[in-house]
């Protein structure tokens, strides 16, 4: 049986590393990405939670939900991302910044 | 098989609670299909939402008066309270007077797409309104997030897709900051349903810094929704190059069940005053920063609905500042606020997106010498303009008197320092606002100019005539202030 705190080590360390691919990162793909390493930490997190008491299973239809939704977002998103890159033939987000602010 | 059938029934009576809801999800099936049989559909398009939505405004209404006692539906996902049912009232107003908004602009490109995600979003705001559970909130986030993306790159072009892209990164980094924030609050409560007894319990027993650490991860997220200091910057961006009639509903359906469940989140996690910090305190700083921002940025601006988008950052601090006072009465000023808000929010827009459309005004500049040619609608700007800025004889004075009131209140019950100076913040950011809310009736009317505009002259159109009844709306309020206040006064807090 794995300790719990190794779990919560683990998504601490993905969440990190997502944020800061979300934060450093210029290309728009590589932030989507980091986004889905965040949601993928929170899940292991509710999934080990549950795990770890028997007859709780919140967490672990949360984490399915996560999943469905992270799709929906990662859907929505390549859609505006190609919509984006026919108009600025580029989708480095340093250069798709015309709106002044 | 008869635990089936029981739970069957369980849940067929848990459908009275979403009636509205439901009938919103047909609406929007109906929708989609009008648009692939019917040929000349924009008049049935248009028709068929404003009924739909007028019904569901109807049967909302219905559960406001019916709903005495809160009722829980769906194992405790969501909760019915008259609270709830006032906020969504005022939603379903608001994608009311949107709708005709939107009607104004003819060229709208996929006008089903644009009215379905409208609704979608209304179904989202109204689940979240309604949710006593973390995964509820999320997911109703998430609804209204990923169609509010869809709906900032309907102008179809550059600057509106550019702005789609930063929304969307934006804003799936805030959810899943907040995402976070909650599978931490799970871990350490087993529970994700926040307003009960285990909840609170295993919060009050739990460590200091993972608390706070996952509470403001939650409030980060949902600071982002209702755009508030500092998850403010992405507002100026999508509302400046979105379709008007969309920011119109930015600013106003989403910021408010934000609103409203950022009012249930706080009061549940302050934890009756034992928790580690004063989060009170925190709402009254962030409010004061939100006013700030919002309104010394507003001064620079040039163009209407930049302006306007810090305006509404400005007004998100107002409505924190009511919160922050913390009192029942400071939330029936809420809810007054609120109600104000949408009212005068939506005229601004309804005149800049007509402007916009009939002779493509986006600068301040533009309006110049429009008194001579708009003469009316001029007039109902400039009462707009003082509304927002909260001058009498409008019903934004009332509303902001009645704030300020509530906070001087709760300062001399509880001589929290830090709701003083919100107070003078307040004041003070007032006086500020003046500046850039009447920088654009100063144009039209002290500045000549722009001959070449010619009027439309039809008066009995719809700008005329919706502008003609939200200022009656907000001059009335300034004079009667106490109907509304009527119907405040009847809601019940107890979640």
């Amino acid at each position: 049986m794995i300790p719990i705190e190794l779990y919560f080590n683990l998504s601490a360390f993905l969440f990190a590393v997502g944020l800061g691919i979300v934060i450093t990162r210029k290309n728009a793909i590589f932030v989507l990405m980091g986004i889905e390493l965040m949601l993928n930490a929170a899940n292991i997190n509710f999934v080990a939670v549950s795990q770890s008491e028997s007859g709780l299973l919140e967490g672990q239809f949360f984490a399915l939900f996560v999943i469905v939704i992270a799709a929906a977002e990662a859907a929505v998103g390549l859609a505006i991302v190609l919509k984006v890159y026919s108009y600025f033939k580029t989708i480095d987000l340093d250069r798709v910044n015309e709106l002044k602010g | 098989m008869e635990g089936l059938g029981l739970k069957l029934e369980l849940i067929m009576q848990y459908f009275q609670v979403i009636l509205p809801e439901l009938f919103l999800v047909c609406l929007l099936v109906i929708l989609v299909l009008v648009d692939l049989v019917v040929k000349e559909k924009r008049g049935v398009l248009i028709t068929l939402t404003f009924v739909g939505v007028l019904v569901e405004l109807y049967l909302v209404t219905h559960q406001y008066f019916d709903t005495t006692q809160p009722v829980s539906g769906f194992f405790n996902l969501i909760l019915l309270n008259s609270y709830a049912a006032f906020w969504k009232m005022l939603l379903s107003v608001s994608t009311l007077v949107v709708i005709l908004i939107a009607t104004i602009n003819k060229e709208q490109k996929r006008l089903a797409e644009f009215l379905t995600l409208i609704l979608t979003i209304l179904i989202g705001a109204n689940l979240l309104i309604m949710s006593s559970n973390l995964l509820m909130i999320f997911l109703s986030v998430e609804v209204i997030s990923i169609a509010s993306y869809i709906i900032t790159t309907f102008a179809f072009n550059r600057g509106s897709a550019e702005s789609g892209l930063k929304y969307l990164l934006f804003g799936a980094a805030a959810s899943a900051v907040m995402l976070y924030g909650m599978s931490l609050l799970y871990a350490q409560t087993l529970t994700l349903e926040y307003p009960s007894q285990q909840f609170l319990d295993a919060l009050l027993e739990a460590e200091p810094l993972p608390l706070i650490v996952s509470f403001v991860l939650v409030l980060a997220g949902l600071f982002f929704k209702i755009a508030a200091f500092p998850f403010h910057i992405w507002a100026p961006d999508i509302y400046t190059s979105a379709p008007t009639s969309a920011v119109a509903y930015f600013s106003v359906v989403p910021k408010l069940a934000g609103f409203a469940i950022l009012t249930k989140v706080v009061l549940v996690f302050n934890l009756f005053g034992q928790g580690p910090v004063n989060w009170f305190t925190l709402l009254s700083i962030t409010a004061m920063l939100t006013l700030v921002v919002g309104n010394f940025s507003a001064i620079w601006q040039s163009n209407v609905k930049r302006m306007l988008a810090y305006s509404s950052i400005a007004h998100t601090g107002f409505l924190l500042a009511g919160f922050a006072a913390f009192s029942e009465t400071a939330l029936q000023h809420v809810l007054f606020y609120a109600s104000v808000y949408l009212t005068m929010n939506l005229g601004a827009f309804l005149l800049v997106q007509y402007f916009e459309v009939k002779h493509n005004f986006t600068k301040v500049e533009d309006y110049k010498g429009l008194i001579n040619t708009y003469p009316f609608l001029s007039i109902i700007f400039l009462i707009f303009m003082i509304s927002l800025a909260g001058l009498p004889p409008t019903g934004g004075f009332t509303a902001k008197y009645l704030v300020f009131s509530s906070i001087w209140d709760s300062y001399s019950t509880t001589g929290n320092q830090w709701l003083f100076y919100l107070l003078i913040f307040g004041l003070v950011n007032t006086v500020i606002s003046l500046f850039y809310y009447l920088k654009i009736p100063f144009y039209m009317i002290f500045r000549t100019g722009a001959d070449s505009v010619v009027a439309h002259k039809n008066n009995l159109s719809l700008e005329n005539f919706l502008g003609g009844l939200l200022v009656l709306a907000i001059l009335l309020i300034f004079f009667k202030p106490d109907w509304l206040m009527g119907m405040i006064n009847s809601v019940s807090f107890a979640f």
